[in-house]
């Protein structure tokens, strides 16, 4: 009964995301290796979370659950009151289509699209239609400066605005959930500063939830609340930058 | 350098069996069609040449008759002929044993008593005992079998059985067995011998002998027995050795030797493109490995010969392999051409596979050419790489882009040596420069493939994307990205496809070609013919039944047909006796010049010949030359009236009037066929039963419609070119594995773009129809170009090819709907293809796929 009525009250508070004892583990040859292991955690509409770690310590692990890109073992993560845990195979696609933006470390733009193709793929997927999709791209596109370069591809850019590209893409469909793994990772320190205030800057103009997996402490500063992940475990949450 | 080899090549190998089967299985197929070809063809050659030797026996020279053979009086003269120490007279006869044995025979009639000197038959002991060995042939009737023959069809002595022989049906009586040694191992045991006297009578033959064997006397040379004896007998009586019979028969048989060659070498050059397939994906999952050893301090020449040795290990398996199947291939297919060969050539029957070990040696050390060839390129790239280049990909990308330029133009060299190379003139009557203009054309617009599919791809791209949205567009731009690899899987399809197109072209416009022929030429009712035709027998009618047909109801005319095998030189023709006035009136001959009653009438007239294009190329004669001609009166020179198309043979013909004829041959009066016109009110059919019944219970004969004999000469037309056809299904088959290959090489490297797709929202479908989408593009590519291939190499093969090895004029045609169905068939495999890589490319967790960061 309880569950019940704790369900029906996360269903009211929107775009919220909540991790209820999620673990997963992998099977390395003979080893096995929990890399979530038991976490819960809420994160607000709005809120730009870093979670920092050492190398293999279920960063990324963690982030793909969120993003749908993987299923838990065990536990239930609900985004916007839904238990993405429980979708089919087709219905975690369209998750990840429609309330999902993923920013990599290597910028994964597809080599063979232009700037603009790249930005647009997502909604071209979902055959939305071509001036619906132009427009939305090209908004997205002055909005992290790079109008200009619209029609280069990939490997005539440089890093930073592969990365810009990247984050432009993310949002094409204005997801309510933002997942970044290392954005800065590939990045010198001027212009992973730069990417991460164009972060910054947009979560908070189009109100979207930002998740960050990072170990630059510099990265993790433009974040309102910073989590620290350990052997597969959330050991202890910061208080946000503002409240320090 | 061994252990690097066996970590980094025999594991890498192991860990993709799969693939590796598939690049082993594509130049084993190679391999295999051409041992197996090579090994039938020479285990049928190898076979008559034993039937050749075995009769010849103690022989060291023959007279050799034309045509109905030379009067047996010729016999005194040359036994008696000075340096001749011996003399035994043969006759020789392909029939068939009557139904339930139903096979081909070699009927030998020889005399018991001279005959001994020369063969050495032994016979299964029996009543008579040793002593009255030939003797026995001498009774009327009476045949001898070989052990082998007999058990085989559970004959035994004293068994009576029936020989079909041109139109006759005739009774013999099993007298005494052979056993399988000398010559009763002719044609594998399936021999008969009856005394000469007896053939002489059962087929119609008293008085004429086919050859005389001679044994010289010591120190006397073959050449001066030779000339001299020629100068005692008429021209078209022959003095020569066995060895020069064996020869001509060769070359007869080389040209379809070759051209099956030709073809099973396309399916190894097919195999190239596998090999560059293997290694380029070995290399491309390796480019770490590389360049970590660069980095260890690892040499180029050894990266090289890392990559090289693992080319050269498919290679070698794929040539063990590919020899075993060959083995079992040839084994299937020796009787099948074997019976070819007995119907274009010469009777032969092969039952042993003889190994050859050059062609096995041959094709084995192909394949280990091929996967050297096939794998110098991108192990060359492998060890150019620095190590720093090796981390990133789309490196070899750029290079070919730059590269396509020089490409392009080795291309077009390339296709300039080949247009040389069909200009030259043929090498002992065989095609060979056109053979190697072949090569360098499938070569050439091999090389030219890389700069053709990006201008294909630029140009179906804007159509591609607008049907198939982004998946369409994702697809072609994918394609024209990843050239270094979907070029060559192309280049491969684009050569099975040329090779496809271009025999398919020319056997349609030969057939196109034969079937306008038969409808201008067959233009009697009904033909009549002996029903036992074997090739080099000269079969007859009955001459009662030809001279009886005029008082048949409905009768209009009859052209008589004889058909006699001659020399004129050293080149084997047909003489083609008929009524000329009818055939002049109520039908034609495909003159290459002039009108066909013009011609026709000036042979009749004057006494002048028509000889078939073949003919007039081999001797290099043509309208209004004259023709020698060996004639029991002498050598006669005769005006060639016109110059005709024929399909019939690969030999030359010459027509002749019946009344020149009979001028020349003055006892020469046997029917080969007659052409039957019946009066335009009268029901062929009823004519066709009326004779029917009228036939004596020994007389065999066939009666064939009109349209029947079209049907017939086209079946025989189709039947040819069957073999072609499986050789062309196998190198689509090689084909195709390079793009399954090819795409799940794409596939592999671009994991991580696929993984990009899906975790932005692609769904698994549009994923796989992306996959199946630039798997179609590469088989419609390979269409356009195999195409454009294909029909320039028809062109070869009908006008330089065909006209060097065979001389027949065949009407260019370019038959439309087979290549309708060649794009549906092509579009089907390459969709079958891309099933497996479009699996493959979702079968991954996107999370697997990002786990590589």
């Amino acid at each position: 009964m309880l569950y019940a009525a704790e369900r029906t009250a996360k269903v009211e508070i929107e775009n919220m995301i909540e991790l209820e004892s999620v673990t997963k583990t992998y099977t390395l040859g003979q080893q096995r290796i929990v890399a979530v292991n038991d976490v819960s955690l809420t994160i607000e509409p709005g809120e730009f979370v870093a979670i920092m770690g050492k190398s293999g310590c279920g960063k990324t692990t963690l982030l793909s659950l969120l993003g749908g890109l993987d299923r838990p073992d065990r536990g239930h993560i609900w985004v916007d009151g839904q238990d993405v845990t429980q979708l089919s195979d087709v219905e975690l696609t369209r998750y990840r289509r429609d309330q999902v933006g993923i920013v990599f470390q290597f910028f994964n733009l597809i080599p063979i699209l232009t700037v603009l193709e790249n930005v647009a793929l997502p909604f071209t997927l979902q055959g939305r239609p071509e001036r619906e999709v132009q427009a939305r791209a090209e908004e997205l596109l002055k909005d992290v400066d790079l109008w200009q370069r619209r029609n280069h591809y990939p490997h005539e850019i440089s890093g930073g605005e592969m990365q810009r590209v990247a984050i432009a893409r993310a949002l094409i469909n204005r997801p309510h959930l933002v997942l970044a793994d290392e954005p800065t990772g590939n990045l010198d320190s001027r212009t992973g500063h730069q990417v991460m205030e164009m972060m910054a800057q947009l979560s908070q103009r189009h109100n979207t939830t930002f998740v960050l997996a990072t170990h630059s402490s510099e990265a993790a500063s433009f974040a309102s609340r910073k989590l620290l992940m350990r052997d597969g475990s959330l050991s202890f949450e910061e208080a946000a930058r503002e409240e320090t | 350098m061994i252990r690097l080899w066996r970590w980094f090549c025999l594991r890498h190998l192991w860990s993709y069996k799969g693939r590796a089967l598939l690049c082993l299985l594509g130049v084993a197929l190679g391999v295999a069609v051409f041992v197996g070809i090579k090994t039938a063809a020479s285990s049928a050659m190898i076979s008559f040449r034993d039937t050749v030797n075995s009769l010849t026996g103690t022989t060291q020279l023959q007279v050799t008759g034309q045509g109905n053979g030379f009067p047996e009086e010729l016999y005194a003269t040359v036994a008696s002929s000075d340096g001749v120490l011996a003399a035994t007279p043969v006759l020789e006869f392909n029939v068939i044993a009557a139904a339930p044995i139903d096979e081909p025979l070699l009927m030998l009639g020889i005399d018991v008593f001279s005959d001994q000197e020369f063969r050495q038959y032994q016979f299964v002991e029996s009543r008579q005992g040793a002593d009255g060995i030939l003797s026995f042939l001498t009774e009327p009737g009476a045949i001898a079998l070989t052990e082998k023959f007999a058990q085989r069809h559970g004959l035994e002595v004293e068994d009576r059985l029936e020989i079909l022989s041109g139109s006759r049906r005739l009774p013999f009586t099993l007298r005494a067995l052979l056993k399988l040694k000398g010559p009763a191992r002719a044609l594998e045991g399936n021999v008969a011998l009856v005394d000469i006297a007896t053939a002489q009578e059962v087929f119609d033959r008293v008085g004429r002998l086919d050859r005389i064997d001679l044994l010289l006397e010591e120190n006397v040379s073959l050449k001066d027995v030779s000339e001299q004896l020629q100068k005692l007998l008429p021209a078209d009586v022959q003095v020569e050795t066995s060895g020069k019979r064996l020869g001509r028969i060769r070359e007869m048989v080389n040209a379809y030797h070759l051209n099956l060659l030709a073809l099973s070498l396309i399916a190894l050059f097919v195999g190239i493109f596998l090999i560059y397939n293997a290694v380029s994906f070995a290399v491309s999952k390796r480019r770490y490995e590389i360049a970590m050893l660069r980095v260890l301090g690892t040499q180029r020449h050894q990266i090289l010969g890392l990559f090289l040795a693992e080319a050269l290990i498919v290679g070698l398996l794929g040539a063990v392999v590919g020899v075993g199947m060959g083995l079992v291939m040839a084994k299937l297919a020796l009787k099948a051409m074997a019976q070819t060969i007995s119907e274009l050539y010469l009777l032969v029957r092969a039952e042993t596979l003889t190994l050859s070990p050059l062609s096995i040696l041959f094709g084995a050390g192909a394949a280990l050419a091929v996967a050297l060839l096939g794998g110098l390129f991108p192990s060359l790239e492998a060890s150019r790489t620095l190590p720093r280049e090796a981390l990133y990909r789309g490196t070899l990308e750029r290079r070919l882009h730059m590269g396509l330029g020089r490409i392009s133009l080795v291309g077009a060299v390339i296709l300039g040596l080949g247009y040389f190379c069909s200009q030259q003139q043929p090498v002992n009557g065989l095609p060979l420069f056109g053979f190697i203009a072949a090569f360098l054309i499938l070569a050439g617009f091999s090389f030219l493939t890389p700069a053709s599919v990006v201008l294909v791809n630029r140009a179906l791209a804007p159509g591609l994307a607008s049907i198939f949205k982004i998946e369409g567009k994702m697809a072609s731009r994918y394609l024209g990205r990843s050239l270094n690899r979907s070029a060559v899987a192309i280049a491969a399809l684009m050569t099975a496809l040329a090779m496809l197109i271009s025999i398919s072209i020319m056997i349609l416009s030969f057939r196109q070609t034969v079937v306008v022929w038969t409808e201008q030429i067959i233009a009697a009712d009904l033909y009549i013919s002996p029903a036992v035709r074997l090739t080099g027998q000269r079969a007859s009618l009955p001459p009662d039944l030809v001279e009886a047909l005029p008082d048949l109801p409905g009768f209009l005319a009859m052209e008589r047909l004889s058909e006699i095998p001659i020399r004129i030189g050293d080149v084997p023709a047909l003489l083609d006796v008929t009524d000329l006035e009818v055939k002049e009136r109520l039908s034609r001959i495909m003159y290459r010049r002039g009108s066909s009653s013009e011609i026709l009438r000036r042979c009749r007239e004057r006494g002048q010949v028509s000889i078939s294009e073949v003919l007039a190329n081999r001797l290099n004669l043509g309208e209004g030359d004259r023709l020698n001609l060996p004639t029991p009166k002498g050598l006669q020179s005769l005006v060639i009236a016109g110059v005709f198309y024929d399909y019939r043979t690969e030999g030359g013909m010459v027509i002749m009037d019946r009344s020149t004829y009979l001028h020349y041959w003055p006892e020469e009066r046997r029917y080969s066929s007659v052409g039957l016109y019946v009066k335009p009110e009268a029901d062929p059919e009823k004519v066709r039963a009326l004779i029917r019944q009228r036939l004596k219970e020994s007389q065999e004969v066939f009666i064939t419609s009109n349209r029947e004999l079209r049907r017939e000469i086209l079946r025989i037309f189709d039947q040819t070119f069957s073999i072609t056809y499986a050789l062309q299904v196998i190198a689509i088959v090689v084909a195709v594995f390079g793009i399954v290959n090819t795409l799940i090489l794409l596939v592999t490297e671009r994991e991580r773009d696929i993984g990009v797709l899906k975790a932005v929202g692609a769904t698994n479908k549009q994923v796989q129809r992306m996959t199946l989408l630039e798997a179609g593009l590469m088989g419609l590519i390979s269409f356009v170009l195999g195409s454009v291939n294909g029909v320039i190499l028809s062109l070869l093969l009908i006008f330089v090819i065909n006209k060097q090895s065979f001389g027949w004029t065949i009407q260019f045609s370019v038959p439309g709907v087979m290549f309708g169905k060649t794009l549906i068939l092509v579009l089907a495999c390459a969709l079958i293809a891309g099933i497996f890589p479009a699996r493959a490319a979702v079968s991954k967790r996107v999370s697997e796929v990002m786990s590589l960061e």
